[in-house]
Parts: C-alpha cells; sequence; structure tokens
C-alpha cells in the first residue's frame, strides 16, 4: 500500500481527525453532534457520530453512505436548528436534494435565489434510501438530484446523519 | 406560409416528445392531416372541440413551411370561407414535417370547466390537479427555491401542458392574486428557459396572425 494513504488511514483510525473544520459563526456549528467541516477538493469529512465513522468526500457515494444536499432559507434553517431535520412541507409534497456539492452551490448563486438567504446543508445517508424517492437531473438547477416524497421523509430522517452546514457565506447571491 | 393545428391534450405530449419539431403519425383510421390557414378557424376547433372532450383541453400549434411547398397540397374550404385547410395525405406527413421550420409553437390554449389538467406520477406534483399545482409551486417559490426548481424540472411536461391554464386562471380562492400569480409564472419562465432553452413555454400571443419574417430554411 503507498506510504501516504497507508499513513492518512491510520490518522483517520486512530486519531478521528482529518481536515476537521468548525463553522463557528453559524449557529448550527455550536449545536452537538453536528458538525461542520470544510471543503476542499482533497478534503474529507469526518463526523463524529459513530455511524459516520468513515470518510467520504463531499460529493462522493461510497458503498456504505452517500451524501445529500439541500439549500435552505432562513425559514427552514431555523426550523432545522430546533427539530434536527428539514420538517415536512405544509402541502405535503416532499422534498428535493442534490446529490453533488457542486450542483448545489452553482444553484444557491442561481439567479433565482438572488436576494434570498440561502445556507446549504448536506446529510449523510445509506444509499439504499434513494430508493425510496425519484433521482433525476435537475436541469439548470442543482443537477443530480432526488425527491423524497412525505411517505419517504420519515425513514429518511431516521436513517441521516445530523444535518451538517457547508461553510459558505450565506450573503445574499448577486453580490 | 404560416399554418395552424388545433389540437388536443394527447397530441401535444407527443409533439412535445418530439422537441416540438413534428406532427405525429396519423391513426390508421386518419387518412389525412389537416392544418389549417387561419388562426381564427383553428381558436374556433379548439373551443369548440377539444374543450368539451376529455381532458378538455385544446390547444393551437402555429408552425411555417415554405409557401412552394405548401402549395403542393390541396386547399379546401370545407364549411364558412374562412374554414380553409390544407389535406395532406397521412402518408405525406413524415415528408411534410421534414418542412416544417421548427420549432412547432403552441400560440393559444382553451380549457373547459372540467379540465383538471396534466397529472404527473413523480414529485410533490404527483396526482395533484391543475389548480392544486400552482397552489404547490406558489408555496415552493416562497419557501424553497431548490423545491421550485426540482419541480418544474422534474415535471416539465405538465408545467408545460398546464401553464397557460394557470396564466388565465383567478386563483384569488388560494389566496394567489393575479400579480401574485404573474410573479410565480414569471419565475417558472426564467427557470424555463435557463433549464430548456430550445423548447419555448407557450404563451400567448396577441396576434397569431401576424405574419413574422420567414424563417431560413433549416
Amino acid at each position: 500500500m503507498n506510504r501516504g494513504i497507508a499513513f492518512i488511514v491510520v490518522t483517520i483510525l486512530v486519531t478521528g481527525t482529518l481536515f476537521f473544520g468548525t463553522y463557528s459563526d453559524n449557529p448550527l456549528s455550536r449545536q452537538s453532534p453536528v458538525i461542520a467541516f470544510t471543503v476542499a477538493p482533497a478534503s474529507r469529512i469526518l463526523t463524529s457520530t459513530a455511524r459516520a465513522k468513515k470518510t467520504v468526500t463531499p460529493t462522493a457515494t461510497s458503498d456504505a453512505t452517500t451524501t445529500l444536499y439541500r439549500t435552505v432559507d432562513e425559514v427552514e434553517l431555523a426550523y432545522i436548528l430546533t427539530q434536527g431535520n428539514y420538517g415536512f412541507s405544509t402541502n405535503g409534497s416532499g422534498k428535493y436534494f442534490a446529490l453533488r456539492l457542486e450542483g448545489v452551490v452553482t444553484f444557491a448563486k442561481s439567479s433565482l435565489n438572488t436576494n434570498r438567504q440561502m445556507t446549504i446543508t448536506s446529510i449523510i445517508v445509506p444509499p439504499k434510501i434513494l430508493e425510496r424517492g425519484y433521482v433525476f437531473d435537475d436541469v439548470g438547477g442543482a443537477r443530480l438530484s432526488v425527491h423524497f416524497p412525505d411517505a419517504a421523509l420519515a425513514d429518511l430522517y431516521r436513517e441521516m446523519s445530523p444535518i451538517t452546514i457547508v461553510p459558505r457565506p450565506a450573503v445574499p447571491n448577486g453580490k | 406560409m404560416i399554418l395552424y393545428r388545433p389540437i388536443g391534450m394527447s397530441e401535444l405530449i407527443l409533439i412535445y416528445k418530439s422537441r416540438m419539431r413534428i406532427f405525429p403519425p396519423r391513426l390508421p383510421e386518419q387518412p389525412f392531416f389537416y392544418p389549417v390557414i387561419n388562426f381564427r378557424y383553428a381558436e374556433q376547433i379548439s373551443k369548440e372541440w377539444n374543450t368539451k372532450h376529455n381532458p378538455y383541453a385544446g390547444y393551437v400549434t402555429r408552425f411555417e413551411v415554405n409557401d412552394d411547398y405548401a402549395a403542393t397540397f390541396e386547399r379546401h374550404i370545407v364549411g364558412e370561407s374562412w374554414h380553409e385547410e390544407l389535406w395532406v395525405s397521412a402518408d405525406a406527413l413524415e415528408q411534410f414535417n421534414e418542412h416544417i421550420h421548427s420549432p412547432i409553437q403552441v400560440v393559444s390554449a382553451y380549457f373547459g370547466e372540467k379540465f383538471r389538467g396534466h397529472i404527473p406520477d413523480k414529485g410533490g406534483m404527483k396526482d395533484r390537479h391543475a389548480v392544486e399545482q400552482f397552489s404547490l409551486l406558489d408555496q415552493h417559490y416562497q419557501h424553497s427555491t431548490q423545491d421550485f426548481h426540482g419541480e418544474i424540472t422534474l415535471n416539465h411536461l405538465t408545467i408545460f401542458l398546464n401553464c397557460l391554464f394557470w396564466a388565465g386562471h383567478d386563483f384569488s380562492q388560494h389566496n394567489i392574486s393575479p400579480a401574485r400569480r404573474e410573479q410565480i409564472l414569471s419565475a417558472i419562465r426564467s427557470v424555463w428557459a435557463e433549464a430548456f432553452p430550445e423548447i419555448h413555454l407557450p404563451s400567448f400571443m396577441l396576434n397569431p396572425d401576424i405574419i413574422r419574417p420567414a424563417l431560413p430554411a433549416t
């Protein structure tokens, strides 16, 4: 095995830390066990939960986990802070999530979100949960995405990791 | 030559799936394809026929073919002087399609009282009728642009087929004012234009009989 890779793996297993970051300006980062992380091409995430004691990249799907992304406004963010999940829409229409960080970042910057205070969040889920949703290409938006109907959201919330804030400056777009 | 064809929802779905390029083949019991010469006649058929039959929606399409080619088909007046149409044999439709300067446009639509809209089988709009769909889009637009955008692109066919109904419907019972309705429609159009720039979302043409400069042959 490449000695560099071996060192990284050992570091993860032994110390449980690698590219570990916090986002102190965001209230979510003050809530345990929500852990924020830095996002860089080579970075890895390590959450503090037992379920997620393995490394995943923000956008890649490993054998055991998949990361989903959702942009939320201030109201939904406030709900997340108090309830720990995304809730259910009043119209019972389910929720949309992106499967790629770059897609949701591009979407958050799009003209549709001009003058909106958007925050990007992520969750780690077992890939099998995607079978409860409908995967499609959100063309011109967050691209590869999944829609979960309300009937699947309860299972999603039970299976998902704590919600994580992707540390992106939450300023109005187009500025 | 500018031509019109009044169609129902099922034919529009097939045209849409061709990316607004061709009219679908005729059924065995339909020996001719009948494009009409003026908007007035197409509008009359849409209003008086399509809106009275399930799914209670009539659309007027507008398209263009070269004058020389159009002249190869018989013109028939089948009622009033303005009930004028071309008779294109079903066998010739495939070739006729090749002479259409795409895209085929939807320039007007009419809906009967029983119209419930195109109802998708996925996404948040699944199993909801057209009025409920627009109310849902309004709420998405207020609360989650990701849900709003995803709903439009996931259910783009439904958006395409129902948008002219939404443009003319009174949503005041759903606490959506006309101004609010326009705001949502404008946002839908913006999303659409970026997601599907090659297909124009239907819009009412104030005067579809105004002939544009001829398009270059493709």
